[in-house]
């Protein structure tokens, strides 16, 4: 019914925005590019009408509350895993030790186990992954309940980690949480989603909505406000469509591990990279495979106390999604996988969808600077018995209304979710009602000055997918992401010159559309310092969140363990001096 | 990444402290995910990209 209800609103809108579009492009005499540029926009505004009809329909909705058994100690055993690959170990480990001292605090730690699964390729990270290991089992007595191991090759990648888990030793556990080297979870919320899993033996999987935490960066706060206060909403709308059918994002997520193992070995898929390969975006792939085989696949938005880290500038952000882009538009050779539910292939569609969007842009932009090329001559005397000129109708109210409407599409959820929030008293955490208001209108403000770099970053991600030019998987950089004008400029300077040139051409070509292009072709033209402006850290109360005034508590744990091992370290610093000097 | 972590003297002997996973193997069967093509289509495929698809039947 929702799926129904969001499916057509957003075709109605989309149809809509089209037929305004071909109307006002034709004011002046129908030609090809009139009918490219009304398809177009018909597809892209689809992507906004569909994602402002998540949003609606999350603001609008409320789900039934998830079966779960409130009595009696935990039956099943479960693996909480931590795939780490060349990350810090020190903060990583500090992580599992903050989880199992808030696990320790439910009362219920002695069914959990952690297993931190490495597929670290730099033999010195290594190393001083086994070092931490063995001082995080010393610190919370770990011994036979934390488990350490490195594959020698990492076949599959993540996928390839978990499945190795499975096959080697997940007949020893009912459960398994899986987690990102950066995730962070409560233990109560640990418990709680053991708990639904054990309430409903068809669930197959259960996924947290995990908020962005740590953020220090102007980019990074932007990014962790708007996961903190739109997140919920969208996620709820989200989790409204999916029903059972519902989302795995890789981490922060439980599983049923006999269904996991039953359903979700990945095969190679043939031919070569980028579309053949390992499967990269696995957890859609895993999600939709869990549904094909009968299990629920379900996100519980109310779910609280489950956090991760962000990418903290653009340039990360761009990476990340680098990756993601070739792993979804690998998923066009899985869209019609024998079996798969309807939902999990429009997913597939629609995770597509996410980064060939931007192309139509570009391509609607394009088309329109163009469009004057094309477009016949004026024609005032159409009528050869009618003496007197007619001129075209004017159609500005139609460029204006449609443009209004666009921008409704992308405004008018976040606007509304500031309604929402202030009159169900959520916005506390966010500085109170002015402040969250104003956080939002930075935020909306940030996102679309760059909302033209990230377009130009997608378009060359999918362009070097279908030149079949592999991404690769290089390593997350996490920490303070604070950049300089040069790494910017290096990063970004082909966006610059788009930029100039688009706005050179439109001056030369369509001067009457200089000012529709200025607010996409100036951030392009800025985009080295935007990005190292957006990089450095975030001073002020603007983009406040719950976290900073009242840090969860599994992040105080975090923070009292690092500060800890931190001493350990400069401890054994001076030891050492002191052995050398003596 | 801290380089003074590359000295273990201040560390326990991971020996002591690291134990394995339990070994209990669970069976992960690989899920068939590609359709095999048939008729024209596996013949247009075929001869698009020799080798990679296998006409059923």
């Amino acid at each position: 019914m929702s799926r129904g209800l969001v499916l057509v609103a957003s075709v109605v809108a989309a149809v809509s925005a089209g037929l305004v579009f071909y109307s006002y492009g034709t004011a002046d005499g129908p030609d090809h590019v009139d009918v490219i540029r009304a398809l177009l926009m018909t597809i892209s505004t689809w992507w906004l009408a569909w994602g402002a009809a998540q949003g609606l329909l999350g603001l609008t909705s409320r789900p039934k509350p998830p079966a779960l058994r409130q009595n009696g100690p935990i039956r099943g055993r479960t693996a909480i895993l931590v795939p780490v690959y060349n990350e810090d170990p020190q903060i990583t480990f500090a992580r599992i030790a903050a989880m199992d001292a808030s696990l320790a605090a439910t009362g219920e730690a002695g069914v959990f186990h952690f297993a931190v699964l490495s597929d670290t390729r730099n033999d010195t990270i290594a190393q001083q992954e086994r070092q931490w290991f063995a001082h995080l089992v010393k610190a919370r007595n770990g011994t036979d309940r934390m488990f350490y191991r490195r594959r020698i090759a990492n076949t599959g990648k993540k996928a390839g980690n978990i499945e190795e888990f499975i096959t080697s030793a997940g007949a020893a556990y009912d459960y398994a949480i899986i987690l990102d080297a950066d995730s962070l979870m409560e233990g109560a919320t640990i418990v709680e989603m053991i708990r639904r899993m054990e309430g409903d033996p068809k669930l197959g999987l259960l996924q947290s909505l995990p908020k962005v935490v740590r953020a220090s960066s102007r980019f990074g706060r932007a990014m962790q406000f708007s996961a903190s206060f739109y997140s919920p909403i969208f996620a709820r709308g989200l989790a409204m469509m999916q029903g059972a059918t519902g989302p795995f994002w890789g981490h922060n997520a439980a599983v049923r591990v006999r269904a996991f193992a039953e359903s979700c070995g990945l095969p190679e898929l043939s031919g070569p990279p980028p579309f053949g390969g390992h499967i990269l975006s696995h957890d859609y792939v895993e999600a939709a495979l869990l549904a094909r085989a009968g299990w629920r696949v379900r996100v519980d938005d109310d779910l609280e106390g489950s956090y991760e880290e962000g990418p903290e500038n653009i340039i990360d952000h761009a990476k990340r999604d680098r990756r993601w882009c070739q792993g979804n538009l690998q998923h066009a050779r899985l869209v019609a996988a024998p079996g798969l539910k309807a939902w999990s292939r429009f997913v597939f569609v629609q995770g597509i969808f996410a980064y060939i969007a931007p192309v139509f842009w570009l391509a609607f932009i394009l088309a329109s600077i163009a469009a004057p090329y094309f477009a016949p001559g004026p024609d005032y005397f159409p009528d050869p018995f009618w003496p007197f000129p007619v001129f075209p109708p004017d159609a500005t109210s139609k460029a204006v209304g449609l443009a209004v409407g666009i921008f409704g599409l992308l405004l008018l959820p976040k606007l509304l979710i500031v309604l929402d929030a202030a009159s169900a008293k959520r916005v506390g955490g966010f500085g109170g009602t002015l402040r969250a208001a104003s956080s939002t209108f930075a935020e909306l403000l940030l996102s679309s000055i760059t909302a033209p770099i990230f377009l130009m970053f997608q378009t060359r991600s999918v362009s070097q997918v279908l030149m079949r030019r592999d991404g690769g998987w290089p390593a997350n950089n996490r920490g303070d992401g604070s950049l300089t004008i040069a790494d910017a400029w290096a990063a970004s300077w082909w966006i610059t010159a788009t930029g100039s040139t688009g706005l050179l051409l439109t001056w030369q070509l369509a001067p009457a559309l200089l000012t529709w292009m200025l607010p996409v072709a100036l951030p392009m033209v800025a985009a080295p310092a935007i990005i190292a402006w957006s990089s450095r850290p975030q001073q002020g109360s603007l983009f406040e969140v719950p976290s900073d005034g009242n840090p969860p508590n599994v992040l105080q744990l975090h923070d009292a363990y690092l500060a800890d091992w931190s001493r350990f370290v400069a401890e054994g610093r001076a030891t050492e001096r002191t052995l050398v000097n003596a | 990444m801290d380089a003074t972590m590359n000295n273990r003297s201040f560390l326990p002997a991971e020996s002591d402290l690291v134990a394995g996973l339990p070994h209990a193997p669970l069976a992960m069967p690989k899920q068939m995910l590609e359709r095999a093509p048939r008729g024209l289509m596996a013949r247009l495929l075929g001869w698009i990209t020799p080798g990679t698809t296998r006409a059923e039947g």
